[in-house]
């Protein structure tokens, strides 16, 4: 499978800090999936996420987008252009006074000529589904259509690649809904791929695949119905248990003999059907 | 904004009786009017009409100058993200402040706060310390001693795990929990969580665009699946998966505690039972 | 009250003012301060104030909105006015009781700064009520623009604005909910002597700093990572179009000129 990303050996250190916040860290990002990353506070998934489109620079070793490198002067525009990220907190990465002009700010900086602009602004919007809010301020809107109008940004820059660094984890559940369901379609139909930076246990399971941090380190990799077997990975990694896999376990010590955890409602629901 | 263009009905006509020493969940999608309800329970906001009464305290709609004080020290309200109100140059500065507020001595107030950080897991060192110099999580367990320590007789939580990892959502959560428990005070906990409502709530209270839509203990609430979901809410996992084993089965299972302990219980026995 | 202080003292409303470019409404109003100071007799303040009513009428913007802003000044104004009155001593006298004497010219006087005052207000008033507060930084931004070379920040300082009319709404919802989480516990912003409620202020004014620092750090960020590198080789949405009814408006305030040259003493 063709990467988009590759991540090699990268260490980073905070100035002034003796430990290293990523150690050697090396992870292939497969163009067109859906990558969640997943680790407890202070792992250094944000910080990697923060590598993956030159934010922060590697103290050891190197990111490579596509064929540009983010250590590389020459290279960085065309890097963030290739990388838009989505930030955690959606009042403050809403530059614009208004729906329109927000979206606009990241083509002004790319010198895209106006006519291009406008273009480019009413089909992005409407691909995230806000072309009805094109002059709204940002107080007038909600937090999952203020991250909206942000993905609506990147989308305008034609990235190759969306980060999600916590994106969802301030909004109530409709507006986390309304993110995600919004970047799945970009992901699924236009073959965005996505790096999702988070605490959501829904939205890990149905990723491509998962990565777990902890301690600045890559402690896992995997497809989440491998990730998500390994109990205790999962716990010193700060994320909960799905649903369906803790009442497995707790059914097999009420002595129900299930072969495996289960993930799904439904599937467990058939394996204890069989048992009966 | 009353008589202004601007004026909207955020609550109507809203009956509500709460005993002393309930733990009610205040469930409610953003809008619903769950913030404004519980702003006016500590007279922040004053009713257009009808009246609030707590204990011997009571606001009426266009009354005078009424003593909001004395009804601010009996509701003690952890708002959402509490960590944003700190200010002072200590901790312990900072926890007194409420106390200070109500006219309680210095010294007392002092001791108050050496309770208070203890009631929220912190150790006595903290005290001293700026709270801007603490990380988040340990920042929101100060904010929340700084209400604890009025002495509130009702605890009112406006979401109080907004923005944590699962893990310090657990320990917030059980934080509270024991506060309910252990002395008996009475708390009010809005959230969007149905599993937070159904782990910790003797009464669950769902509020819809400015009503109170249902209201009464967990199992009428859950049994009301079909009004749950006009409303874009559901029920917790619990019931939604023994729904299905019920529906597989042709059992009539229930729940009272709604854990996954308990249903794991249930789902075995009924196994057991099969089997025999 | 929110929306007061979001659009500024902006007047929604479709009039020819409000469609003439930001940039010609800018240069209208600071000649305005320059040519008012050219009357001096009846007939040229006479002139002023024709032209200032019509432009006013055509602004569609309903004069409560005007008084709204010059009410804060009307004290100053009576009282320049009484300064020159009692102060100013040419002409006949009208009026004597002690040691005050009121002369004709002094009343003259003291009427015409009025006016002066007055027209002013009223003149700059229009332009913030016909122009929203960005288009405003826009058309400034643009008629600084020679300024960069002599390395003056007019890019700089025109993002700052924009980017503070986009925060200020946000910082009042902010500045709301802190005020309540310290009135929950028990905090009094609006009784007591004033040395005590400034000292109220404190908790208020530290946690939104400290949040706005917050703010500030994680938008550079997002500029950052959306391509932000200044000014340079940067193209604009925000377009401002210079219309013939722009030109005209120049043409007009021109002819004003001269026929106050021509009219004044």
């Amino acid at each position: 499978m063709e990467n988009i990303i590759t991540v090699k050996d990268v260490t980073f250190y905070y100035p002034g800090e003796e430990t290293p916040t990523l150690k050697g860290v090396t992870l292939d990002v497969h163009k067109g999936e859906w990558l969640s990353i997943v680790g407890h506070n202070g792992s250094g998934k944000s910080t990697l996420a923060k590598m993956l489109n030159g934010l922060l620079l590697p103290s050891e070793g190197a990111v490579f987008v596509s064929q540009y490198t983010t250590g590389l002067p020459d290279d960085i525009w065309e890097v963030r252009r290739l990388v838009g990220m989505v930030f955690q907190n959606p009042d403050n990465q809403f530059v614009g006074t208004s729906v329109q002009d927000d979206i606009a700010f990241g083509l002004e900086n790319f010198g895209v000529p106006r006519e291009e602009m406008v273009k480019r602004i009413n089909e992005s919007v409407a691909r995230v589904g806000m072309e009805a809010f094109l002059n709204q301020e940002p107080h007038q809107l909600s937090g999952g259509q203020k991250q909206r109008v942000a993905i609506a940004g990147i989308l305008a820059q034609k990235p190759s690649v969306i980060v999600l660094d916590e994106a969802t984890s301030m909004l109530d559940p409709i507006g986390r809904i309304e993110v995600i369901d919004t970047v799945r379609e970009l992901n699924k139909k236009e073959g965005i791929t996505v790096i999702s930076i988070t605490h959501d246990l829904e939205e890990a399971l149905s990723a491509d695949r998962v990565v777990v941090m902890k301690m600045g380190e890559k402690a896992a990799e995997g497809i989440p119905e491998d990730i998500f077997q390994q109990r205790d990975l999962l716990k010193s990694a700060g994320l909960d248990l799905p649903f369906s896999l803790k009442l497995s376990e707790a059914l097999r010590q009420q002595g129900v003999e299930l072969d495996k955890s289960y993930l799904t409602q439904e599937e467990l629901v058939n394996a204890l059907w069989k048992l009966a | 904004m009353e008589g202004t263009p601007f004026e909207r009905r955020a609550l109507h006509d809203i009956n509500l009786d709460i005993a002393d020493g309930t733990f009610l969940a205040l469930i409610g999608h953003t809008g619903s009017g769950k913030s404004t309800l519980i702003q006016h329970l500590n007279g922040l906001l004053k009713p257009s009409a009808g009246s609030i009464k707590m204990g011997s305290t009571e606001l009426k709609a266009g009354g005078k100058k009424q003593d909001l004080k004395s009804l601010r020290k009996k509701a003690g309200i952890v708002f959402q993200y509490p960590e944003h109100q700190l200010f002072e140059e200590t901790v312990e500065k900072d926890i007194m402040f409420g106390p200070r507020n109500f006219g309680v001595s210095v010294e007392t107030a002092r001791l108050t706060a050496a309770r208070v950080i203890e009631m929220v897991g912190l150790p006595e060192s903290v005290l001293s310390k700026s709270p801007f110099d603490l990380s988040g999580g340990q920042m929101r367990r100060v904010a929340i001693a700084g209400v604890l320590a009025m002495n509130p007789e009702v605890l009112i939580l406006d979401e109080p795990t907004a923005g944590l990892d699962p893990a310090g959502r657990v320990e917030i959560m059980e934080l509270f929990n024991s506060l309910h428990e252990r002395n008996n005070l009475t708390t009010i906990l809005v959230t969007h969580s149905m599993e937070d409502a159904s782990k910790y709530a003797d009464e669950i209270a769902v509020m819809h665009k400015g009503e109170l839509y249902l209201h009464g203990k967990p199992t009428d609430i859950f049994s009301e699946r079909e009004a749950l979901k006009r409303v874009g809410l559901d029920v917790p996992e619990t019931v939604q998966f023994l729904q299905k084993w019920n529906e597989k089965s042709g059992l009539n299972l229930a729940l009272t505690k709604f854990t996954v302990e308990e249903l794991a219980e249930q789902v075995s026995q009924s196994l057991k039972k099969r089997g025999n | 009250m929110l929306q007061n202080v979001i659009i500024g003292q902006y007047y929604p409303a479709s009039s020819p003012l409000h469609r003439m470019d930001s940039r010609s409404k800018l240069i209208a109003a600071f000649f305005y301060l320059f040519i008012v100071f050219l009357a001096n007799n009846w007939v040229t303040y006479g002139v002023l104030i024709a032209f200032t009513a019509v432009t006013i009428s055509l602004s569609k913007v309903p004069f409560r909105f005007l008084y709204k802003g010059l009410k804060p000044i009307l004290l100053l104004v009576v009282f320049t006015m009484l300064l020159h009155i009692f102060l100013t001593k040419e002409g006949d006298l009208l009026y004597k009781a002690g040691f005050l004497e009121i002369y004709e010219g002094g009343v003259i006087q003291g009427i015409f700064i009025a006016l002066r005052l007055l027209l002013l207000v009223m003149m700059t008033s229009l332009l913030t009520l016909t122009t929203t507060p960005i288009d405003i930084t826009d058309g400034l931004e643009h008629l600084l623009g020679p300024l960069k070379k002599w390395k003056l920040p007019v890019h700089e300082f025109a993002l700052m604005m924009s980017i503070s009319l986009r925060f200020i709404p946000t910082l009042l919802q902010e500045t709301e909910k802190i005020m309540k989480a310290q009135m929950a516990r028990g905090a009094d912003f609006t009784s007591g002597p004033i040395k005590e409620r400034a000292k109220a202020f404190v908790p208020l004014l530290v946690p939104l700093f400290v949040s706005s620092f917050k703010r500030a750090e994680e938008l550079a960020l997002a500029m950052e990572a959306r391509g932000y590198r200044g000014g340079e080789g940067r193209t604009r949405l925000r377009a401002l179009e210079w219309h013939q009814r722009d030109t005209f408006a120049l043409i007009l305030l021109a002819l004003l000129t001269l026929s106050l040259f021509l009219l004044r003493n």
